[in-house]
């Protein structure tokens, strides 16, 4: 409730939030088998857990409930403030004809670690990419609207796009590797390339 | 009863257990609580000017000003309200608050300049 100034501190006055379409969550790498809600029911040897996926099909709320119950601080107000979030599945929602205004996070700049999931499938170029394509410095302009972020480490983020070989749409081996396979002025570009230190 | 005893016990009735009856687990506790009380009323006073603080921040950016420039509009004005008074204005009388925060932006608005 700071940002009312009825604040009082030790009640919880502050708006309710309520979040829609909380079975689209998205987790990442393979934390759907991997990651586990664990429990422990008092018993002795009672330690219970369930995998991300199962806790899903139980409750599809309770992975966000869970996320946000970590997050808030571990005192007397905790339980008070979980009460106040809302966690609907679908879009259907109890709360229409109430005043509710639509969240809009500040835009953050993500730097895309090329590591375990790829990325959506129109941006994936086609199976194997000529390399006067790949090795073109890549300005703002493309980058930023192919992805739809800035890099914050343009370098690392070239090589990364050349050698790793999730991102480059299933082609499975890295470029660097195929100068066999190229034509004679694909080893020239590639060379002119490589003076000019991508 | 000798007369510090009981003045003991009365101010232990509301306590736990033993000691609201036993005169020396009593005795230790009642210590115990006046100096916990001792250290509450310094503690007391900090407490409060945060929160008035927080809440004239609320209330500052209702009206899109920052709690730290609306203090230093208020010193430069020579406006000598406190916190607290601040405070209850905040919650209490929104439009006189709003003024205030208008003569505020108005003084800075002007002291800095176009661009």
């Amino acid at each position: 409730g700071k940002d009312k100034p009825t604040y009082n501190p030790k009640k919880e006055r502050g708006d309710v939030v309520v979040v829609l379409n909380a079975a689209h969550v998205h987790l990442t790498h393979d934390k759907w088998n991997t990651k586990l809600y664990r429990w422990h029911t008092g018993y002795p040897g009672g330690l219970r857990s369930r995998t991300a996926r199962e806790q899903w099909e139980a409750d599809p709320t309770e992975l966000i409930r869970n996320a946000v119950n970590g997050m808030l601080p571990k005192n007397k107000s905790r339980e008070a403030r979980l009460e106040k979030l809302k966690i609907f599945p679908e879009s259907e929602h109890p709360f229409e004809g109430f005043p509710l205004v639509p969240f809009l996070p500040k835009p953050r700049l993500l730097q895309d670690r090329g590591l375990g999931w790829a990325l959506p499938q129109h941006l994936a170029l086609v199976r194997w990419c000529p390399p006067s394509l790949l090795l073109t410095p890549r300005g703002p302009g493309l980058g930023a609207a192919a992805q739809g972020f800035e890099p914050a480490n343009p370098e690392r983020y070239r090589f990364r796009l050349r050698t790793s070989p999730g991102l480059q749409g299933g082609a499975g081996r890295p470029v660097v590797g195929i100068e066999d396979l190229l034509t004679e002025e694909e080893r020239r570009a590639l060379a002119a390339a490589g003076q000019q230190g991508v | 009863m000798p007369i510090n005893r009981l003045k003991i016990l009365q101010l232990a009735s509301s306590f736990r257990g033993r000691a609201r009856n036993c005169i020396n687990i009593a005795r230790l506790r009642v210590e115990k609580a006046l100096q916990h009380a001792y250290i509450g009323r310094k503690l007391k006073k900090r407490h409060w000017r945060s929160v008035w603080i927080q809440r004239i921040n609320a209330g500052t950016r209702e009206h899109g000003v920052t709690y730290t420039s609306f203090i230093t509009g208020l010193k430069a004005e020579n406006v000598q309200l406190n916190r607290k008074v601040l405070s209850e204005l905040a919650m209490n009388e929104p439009y006189s608050f709003k003024a205030l925060v208008e003569q505020v932006k108005f003084m800075r608005g002007s002291s800095r300049g176009p661009a």
